[in-house]
């Protein structure tokens, strides 16, 4: 038992039909795309064990289909077994499979097999498939068949972007990679990046902020565990026109808990500061702990006890304050501003000064007890005063030599210069002049020391204010904050407390709160500032 | 699957639920984080963090393209993508903002919001087509089928060549004259969109040019006339019947060649946005500060 199959297939390389002849011994030929298949074919709608044709015992010849592709006998779909006839035609995909059945048993029957799709595609003649051509009707109105697909406009957009971004990048002004305006005195860089940001592939190095802020370099505090890079607080191209003005957050993440190193009692310091309004203690006054003591030592204001204002010098606000005080022209009232003058900042006030602020009412005199003059003396040390009186009654001497009989006798003349410095220092250092302000030691019989003042100049060394500001724009009295009116003693301290503030700068009332509106992080003067300048010895001696 | 169920309301508006949320807890967390900071922007630790989501948001947006290519593939349905691309993509529009801080300026960062805002809005008009108007093909009877209907013309274009075959010049021309009824020079789809694209006769024109026509004819090739008129008015009206379901389907399709386009410049922007920022800033910036 066998079958003839004839197989003919269009080469399209060749452009050639090809017919192949082969014999299936058997009573079976296996149609499909696999290759235990007898008969192999290929292409869209044959599936890899596609169909049998066999041959019964009955000499009849029966097409099985096993496949869902779709078999159709001359035309009919077919499913499962069917009897073939003389000259079926059986269609296989894009196959045809022609049946010619032997009336003999003992001849094969032929299968003639015909690819029916590519020959009639390829072998059009060039002017057929010009006039098809002509008629692509439908995509000629297809948005995707037109120039502008979307293919085509995403690599324009794409080049044009990158074309755009080429251009930014080698050029000179690169505003258009700027992610925000930058802060008002950045601006004269002229958005020259390479300025601040040197180094490719990270952030601007504090070494480049140094170029300029050179005085910024000063740690913040020698005992902080971390100090953070200049960016990390300053945050550049972000709308903001100070970078100075930073928020709250940057102080507080070391401030709300805070860590030192070393071993310092954190009774010292606050730990847990918030904010303002949020566990900022009471504020600290810079003063001396003691009169004999110079050394400066910040304690609350809350804290009665040690509050007290030990700087040797004499001072009654309340009196100077009085309304009709005799002045040297008559009845005056003073106002704080005539001895505390505001300096060329207008933030602070400057040290008070005997010859501007108090000279006028308190004039440094005695009387001289030969002319029975009144002498007015400089606001100097006492060995300069000592000097002035010496030469003054040296020269009385010598000006009225004759009528005090004093002729050519040194020691009358020393004698009486003696006697005159020795009673005017009595009157000046004991009688209300010197000592009416100043602590005047005798050091010996007769010699006189001045203790240094050391007004402190500033009672809050860790923060600023702006008295102008406050005084002259909001029109505040200085005695809504100093109660100087009330005071009889030197020792009071007449810097008002943290409630003060608070009854302006809080959220609810809207005046600032932030830490940076009083407190300066870079250039801290602290105890320096409190103790105003030192003297060589003092600087020698580590003081 | 509910038979009312679209891209919109997809596995029970799974994504419409997850915009929502979403939208909710950004507004939220942004007051938040810009009560606390003060001055909200993309430096920050927060807008940073507003700003990876925005990315990935973005990258996943763009992965619908390759999605919708992949046939072999059970990674979600097609439809829940599509439902994940629109609510996903109109999330953006928040999320990139909250990344600015909302701060915007002349440059490239600013550029590739722009753009993206763009492919959004194209989007939005997209999704509105593909819920509102497929319904519009049905009106025309069936569906657009018009991949069979070059062979339809072709067909009638050799039968009225065959009719012609033989006759004399006049004929022919009219014949040449019909088959070049409508039939495109150059690519006409968006002037279809604009409604300039029609070049056929009326029927009624058509008609009385046929009948001046048929008494210059000689009378052996009148008949031959009159079918060649029959075949032209089937292939006009084919025409006409396809050009107003193109103009449709074009207008409907419009948008893609804004979204598709714009979203891959989008995607330059983005890129010189990012790498200049991180050039510029170096990857410290992504730590807390």
């Amino acid at each position: 038992m066998s079958f003839n199959i004839v197989i003919k297939r269009y080469i399209k390389e060749a452009r050639a039909e090809e017919t192949r002849r082969i014999k299936v011994e058997g009573s079976k030929v296996n149609i499909g795309t696999g290759a235990g298949n007898e008969i192999q074919l290929e292409g869209v709608g044959v599936s890899i064990k596609h169909a049998i044709v066999e041959k019964s015992d009955d000499n009849t010849y029966w097409l099985n289909d096993l496949d869902t592709d779709g078999t159709y006998i001359n035309n009919n779909l077919v499913s499962k077994r069917c009897q073939l006839s003389n000259q079926d035609e059986i269609k296989i995909g894009s196959y045809s499979l022609v049946t010619t059945i032997p009336n003999s048993p003992e001849e094969p029957a032929t299968l003639l097999i015909t690819q029916l799709a590519g020959k009639e595609e390829d072998t059009k003649s060039l002017a057929e498939k010009k006039i098809e051509e002509k008629i692509k009707y439908v995509s000629g109105y297809k948005l995707s068949t037109g120039l502008f697909t979307k293919a085509r406009l995403s690599v324009l957009g794409v080049a044009l972007l990158t074309g755009l971004s080429v251009f930014w990048i080698a050029g000179k002004d690169k505003t258009t990679l700027s992610p925000g305006v930058l802060s008002k005195a950045h601006t004269k860089f002229n958005n020259d990046c390479t300025r601040c940001h040197t180094v490719a592939w990270h952030t601007v190095l504090d070494k480049d902020c140094f170029e300029c802020h050179r005085d910024k370099k000063i740690p913040h505090n020698e005992n902080q565990i971390r100090t953070p890079n200049c960016t990390q607080c300053h945050f550049e191209h972000k709308g903001n026109p100070l970078l100075a003005d930073i928020e709250d957050r940057f102080c507080t993440q070391c401030h709300s808990d805070l860590k030192v190193k070393g071993y310092i009692p954190s009774s010292t310091y606050e730990t847990e500061i918030l904010g303002f309004e949020s566990g900022h203690p009471e504020f600290a006054v810079a003063v001396r702990l003691s009169e004999q003591n110079g050394k400066m030592v910040r304690v609350r204001l809350a804290d009665n006890n040690n509050l007290k204002d030990n700087t040797p010098i004499k001072l009654n606000h309340k009196v100077h304050l009085k309304p009709n005080l005799r002045g040297p022209d008559g009845p005056e009232n003073l106002r704080c501003e005539n001895c505390h003058r505001v300096d060329a900042s207008g933030e602070y006030t400057l040290p008070i000064e005997y010859e501007r602020d108090c000279q006028r009412c308190h004039t440094l005199e005695f009387l001289d007890r030969f002319s029975k003059a009144k002498v007015v003396v400089s606001h100097e040390a006492p060995d300069i005063v000592r000097r002035f009186l010496q030469n003054y009654y040296r020269e009385y001497a010598i000006n009225n030599i004759n009528r005090l009989g004093l002729g050519g006798n040194v020691n009358a003349v020393n004698q009486l210069v003696s006697s005159g410095v020795r009673d005017a220092e009595g009157v000046l250092f004991t009688k209300k002049q010197c000592d009416k302000c100043h602590t005047i030691k005798e050091i010996a019989s007769g010699l006189y020391e001045v203790e240094k003042p050391k007004i402190p100049l500033r009672w809050l060394p860790h923060s600023r204010f702006d008295h102008e500001l406050h005084v002259k724009n909001l029109r505040l009295k200085c005695s809504s904050c100093h109660e100087a009116e009330k005071s009889e003693m030197t020792t009071d301290v007449l810097m008002p407390s943290i409630d003060k503030c608070q009854e302006c700068h809080s959220l609810e009332d809207g005046a600032k709160t932030e830490c940076v509106l009083c407190h300066l992080y870079h250039q801290r003067k602290e105890m320096a500032a409190m103790e105003g300048s030192k003297s060589i010895k003092e600087i020698r001696e580590g003081r | 699957m509910r038979d009312d169920e679209n891209i919109l309301n997809y596995y029970n508006s799974l994504w419409l639920k997850v915009f929502i949320v979403s939208t909710i807890l950004l507004i939220a967390s942004y007051i938040i984080y810009a009560y606390y900071t003060g001055n909200p922007n993309g430096a920050t630790f927060i807008g940073i963090i507003y700003g990876i989501i925005g990315l990935i948001a973005i990258l996943l947006l763009m992965y619908y393209g390759i999605r919708k290519r992949t046939y072999n593939t059970t990674f979600g349905t097609l439809k829940g993508w599509l439902s994940f691309h629109i609510y996903i993509g109109l999330l953006t529009l928040l999320i990139v903002p909250m990344h600015a801080g909302f701060k915007f300026g002349m440059n490239v960062h600013t550029l590739s919001f722009v753009l993206m805002a763009v492919v959004v809005l194209s989007g939005i008009f997209g999704a509105y087509f593909y819920i509102n108007f497929p319904v519009r093909f049905t009106r025309y009877g069936n569906e657009l089928l018009y991949d069979g209907l070059d062979d339809e013309i072709n067909k009638l274009i050799n039968q009225m060549r065959a009719l012609a075959n033989d006759k004399n010049t006049f004929f022919i021309q009219r014949c040449e004259e019909a088959i070049a009824y409508g039939l495109p020079k150059a690519h006409k789809g968006w002037r279809l969109i604009l409604g300039s694209a029609r070049s056929t006769p009326s029927e009624s024109d058509y008609l009385k040019q046929v009948r001046e026509d048929l008494e210059r004819m000689p009378a052996s090739e009148r008949e031959d006339y009159q079918r060649l008129a029959v075949l032209s008015l089937q292939k006009m009206e084919l025409q006409n019947r396809f050009l107003s379901q193109m103009r449709i389907k074009n207008t409907l399709e419009a948008w893609l060649y804004i979204h598709v386009p714009v979203s891959f410049a989008m995607l330059i922007a983005l890129t010189i946005h990012i790498t200049s920022v991180i050039y510029y800033n170096g990857f410290t910036m992504f730590l807390p500060k």
